[in-house]
């Protein structure tokens, strides 16, 4: 197609630098010129404070907003005081010659310390810590179990993980992505656990990723993710350590982000989404009963609609002779065919969803009660809806919200729609291809190059579609290819499997 | 088509592979053709015709051997020669799409009968090749996870099958052993016909890891399983409908369905039906990338989306010219029937032969 090709011009565009990357601009004895160039490199910020010390012979230049008093008064002004004036003195200091350093030091929360006649610039941390209290996660309750949660402190989070694998081998690993954010993410494995591969993959994927600015964990992956086109998540987001801690130890990698308590976990399978902390913490055999009927919700969440369109539409045969007359009752009146009642059906629910979520807790419930009752009451007495159709419909966005993690209900939802359509066109054949392609698709994608889908050995049913009780889980899932593919030292005969 | 040549799949998923490629749409058909070759007697060539592609088996398994890290082309062109194994290489591919284009038409021909009178039948052919496609074009890896994530409906649907125990009556398969030794062979030809899938081992067994002892152990298994389904679903139609039923019912199975009686949901037969497109899909799916991979040997067959597509639009084109044509659909299934005899029969049996000759061949080369 070079006819219609037409050649574009590259946009001009000042390349940013990265703070830790600005070349070094050698700082001058003089305190007047080195206060300018710094004001001059802050763009004359209003945050920007400097405070001139008696006889204007030293500065202590901070960021007001970002700085503590107290901390100053203890770290500075204090030892200051007890050493005559004299800077060299204080201990907890960091000295250099460099003004583009002490710029970015500013910008950390450091406070800077110019002497007039001395090129040295000493830096003193005393960052405001602005974090808010450990809290558990709104959206991911659990009934029983540990009730703390990831807050938007990547210190605490480190914190909160490491208090619970108390090993050597636990690895974090920093970097900061945005040429202008420098959001600092951290990866955190167990060394000898995680396949050293996987690691090595993750880390070239990050290192690819050039932005100015990485502002939500879902935006980074998408930069790395194996299969950005597809509707279903790829990585596992939690907001819970206990969580994370599990999966760190089944050999995968999470990755958390300053300020953001999400975490992120790959490689994962698509169970990892339906598997809950409260799981391991009742009974095994309750725990495998719930993840029936998880599963079975998901079966219906995706299906039901269009089965019920198919039998409508089609295959009449299929319902049981003495349900026929209720059935034929409640359609018999409805102008709309079954396709379009469960179109309109869901799109009302979408949107009593999403107005619920951004109202106010209070306004929240009504709307529930409008949109809901009111709604679907009217809805089957005006005839637009058979009231069939709404059991039908308010069961799939009931079974939907069985799943515990979020972004895998909201690809069920939109995954109703081709399947309503294709059992439209085609009746039980269109659910059909339409589940097969699905399930091919599932099988296509991949986890950080780890397959997503299949339990490719029987065993790791144990802890995907139900639960074994644990001293049966001897191994750790066959999908990531641990190096240490048993959970305990002890492998004797009776320990093997 | 993803780079084969370095990935290698399980033992049990090339098992799973060989099932699933293995069991089409001509099972439903099965019961009855048996039945018209060797009548009551049917379940017994069935059972002969098992062992016998055994034996078949075991002769592509050890062609294999001796041909190391070579899949069928590679072993044809190995022992024929260049140019006549080029020449076999290509009517392989003609093979291969004429058996793609049976299934199509087949299934197609089945979903127009049961289900779907009205609906074009070209739409179903669309969706199963878009299937198919999409479950090649991630090479053989992950044909191997789909065939074996679907394995659950054959589990699935034997289980549907104990429906029809409801009215059997053993007392049908008397009197034994009353068919002619001609009604014999025609069993036995027919039920190895309908096992015939261990030429597409080829394709497969190369590529799997594991020791050899290992791969020849899991084929067996997998065409055991296959030949032990056949002959439960055999049996269980002829112990339910008997001689005289059987003559006129084309799929009995699916007859025997429609009348059982469940409590929640009538009418068994559309769902097995549904749960069939998978094995169609798979059945069909191999013998596509069967006949890709041939089509890829074809010197000056270098761009790959012709590759893919071209043989995809050409089984597609001959779909609907046969579809539901009853003189055009004749055409391919006689012709067909014509030359499966050569490919799975009489090639695997030189290509054994001649792997003996390779053999002191080499072994000759080895001691001077």
């Amino acid at each position: 197609m070079g006819f219609f090709k037409q050649k574009k011009k590259e946009p001009a565009q000042e390349k940013v630098i990265r703070e830790d990357k600005v070349p070094p601009h050698q700082s001058t004895t003089s305190l007047e010129k080195n206060i300018a160039y710094i004001k001059e490199e802050m763009r004359n910020s209003a945050d920007l404070k400097i405070r001139l010390l008696p006889d204007s012979k030293q500065a202590l230049i901070f960021l007001d907003d970002i700085t503590d008093p107290d901390k100053m008064q203890r770290y500075i002004f204090e030892p200051l005081l007890k050493t005559d004036g004299d800077i060299r003195k204080i201990k907890d200091r960091e000295e250099s010659n460099d003004l583009n350093k002490a710029v970015t030091a500013l910008i950390g929360g450091k406070a800077v310390y110019l002497v007039e006649g001395n090129s040295t610039c000493y830096l003193f941390n005393v960052q405001m810590d602005a974090s808010r209290a450990i809290m558990e996660p709104v959206n991911e309750k659990v009934i029983k179990g540990s009730h703390d949660g990831f807050t938007e402190d990547i210190k605490t989070n480190i914190n909160l993980i490491r208090r619970r694998i108390q090993h050597r081998s636990l690895t974090i690993k920093k970097m900061t992505i945005g040429d202008y954010t420098e959001s600092e993410i951290a990866m955190v494995y167990v060394d000898g656990v995680v396949n050293g591969d996987v690691v090595k993959e993750l880390e070239t994927r990050i290192s690819n990723i050039n932005t100015d600015a990485l502002l939500s964990a879902g935006a980074f992956t998408e930069y790395i993710e194996d299969r950005t086109y597809s509707i279903f998540p790829q990585f596992l987001s939690t907001e819970r350590p206990d969580k994370t801690t599990a999966l760190l130890m089944e050999g995968r990698i999470a990755i958390l982000f300053a300020n953001n308590p999400t975490c992120l976990v790959a490689p994962v399978t698509f169970f990892a989404f339906y598997q809950t902390p409260d799981d391991y913490n009742t009974r095994w055999i309750v725990a495998t009963y719930l993840r029936l009927i998880r599963l079975f919700s998901f079966i219906i969440s995706i299906t039901l609609p269009s089965f019920y369109i198919a039998v409508i539409g089609f295959h009449y045969e299929v319902i049981p002779e003495q349900l026929i007359s209720p059935v034929l009752g409640s359609i018999r009146d409805i102008a709309y065919p079954p396709l379009a009642e469960a179109v309109m059906m869901v799109t009302i629910l979408e949107v009593i969803r999403e107005a619920a979520i951004r109202l106010p807790s209070p306004i929240g419930s009504t709307i529930g009660i409008v949109g809901g009752l009111v709604i679907g009451d009217a809805i089957v007495t005006a005839g637009l809806v058979s009231n069939l159709m709404v059991i039908v419909i308010a069961l799939t966005s009931l079974a939907s919200y069985v799943v515990p993690s979020n972004e895998m209900s909201d690809a069920l939802r939109i995954l109703t729609f081709p399947l309503c359509i294709m059992s439209a066109v085609l009746g039980f054949i269109g659910i059909g291809f339409g589940l097969l392609l699905l399930l091919i698709h599932l099988c296509r994608i991949e986890s950080l190059g780890l397959s997503y889908f299949t339990p490719i050995q029987f065993r790791d049913v144990k802890d995907t579609i139900i639960r074994v009780p644990q001293f049966l889980m001897k191994r750790r899932p066959e999908q990531l290819d641990s190096p240490r593919p048993y959970k305990s030292n002890q492998l004797g005969e009776n320990n093997g499997e | 088509m993803a780079n084969d040549s370095n990935k290698k799949i399980t033992l049990s998923q090339m098992g799973y592979i060989y099932i699933q490629s293995q069991i089409g749409v001509d099972i439903l058909n099965l019961p009855t053709v048996l039945h018209k070759a060797a009548g009551a007697d049917g379940w017994i060539t069935l059972i002969i015709g098992g062992l016998i592609s055994i034996v078949f088996v075991l002769m592509v398994v050890h062609t294999i051997k001796c041909y190391p890290g070579e899949d069928l082309f590679g072993i044809l062109n190995s022992s024929f020669g260049k140019y006549i194994g080029s020449i076999a290489g290509f009517s392989y591919y003609v093979y291969f799409l004429v058996v793609a284009i049976y299934l199509l038409t087949s299934y197609g021909e089945l979903i127009n009968q049961w289900l779907l009178p009205e609906t074009p039948v070209w739409l179903l052919y669309i969706l199963l090749l878009i299937s198919a496609l999409y479950t090649i074009s991630g090479g053989l890896t992950l044909i191997a996870k789909v065939f074996t994530f679907f394995a659950v409906v054959l589990f699935f649907i034997s289980s549907l099958f104990l429906f029809g125990l409801a009215d059997a009556k053993l007392i049908y398969f008397q009197p034994m052993g009353q068919a002619t030794l001609s009604g014999y062979i025609d069993g036995i030809s027919v039920s190895i016909y309908s096992l015939s899938s261990f030429v597409l081992l080829f394709l497969f067994l190369p590529f799997t890891q594991g020791s050899h002892k290992q791969k020849r152990r899991v084929a067996i298994g997998a065409n055991c399983i296959v030949a032990l389904f056949y002959l439960y679903t055999v049996l269980i139609s002829f112990s339910h409908f008997g001689s005289e039923q059987l003559q006129h019912i084309p799929q009995p199975i699916l007859y025997m369905l429609r009348t059982a009686d469940s409590p929640l949901i009538t009418r068994i037969d559309i769902f097995v039906l549904t749960l069939w497109t998978v094995f169609a899909m798979t059945a069909f799916a191999s013998y596509l990338y069967g006949a890709e991979k041939a089509f890829a040997k074809i010197p000056k067959a270098k761009k790959k989306i012709i590759n893919v597509y071209s043989t995809s639009l050409l089984v597609l084109a001959v779909s609907v010219w046969g579809g539901l044509n009853e003189k055009n659909i004749r055409m391919i299934i006689s012709f067909q029937d014509r030359i499966t005899e050569y490919f799975t029969l009489v090639i695997p049996i030189i290509l054994f032969l001649l792997s003996f000759l390779r053999r002191k061949d080499k072994q000759e080369r080895a001691s001077s």
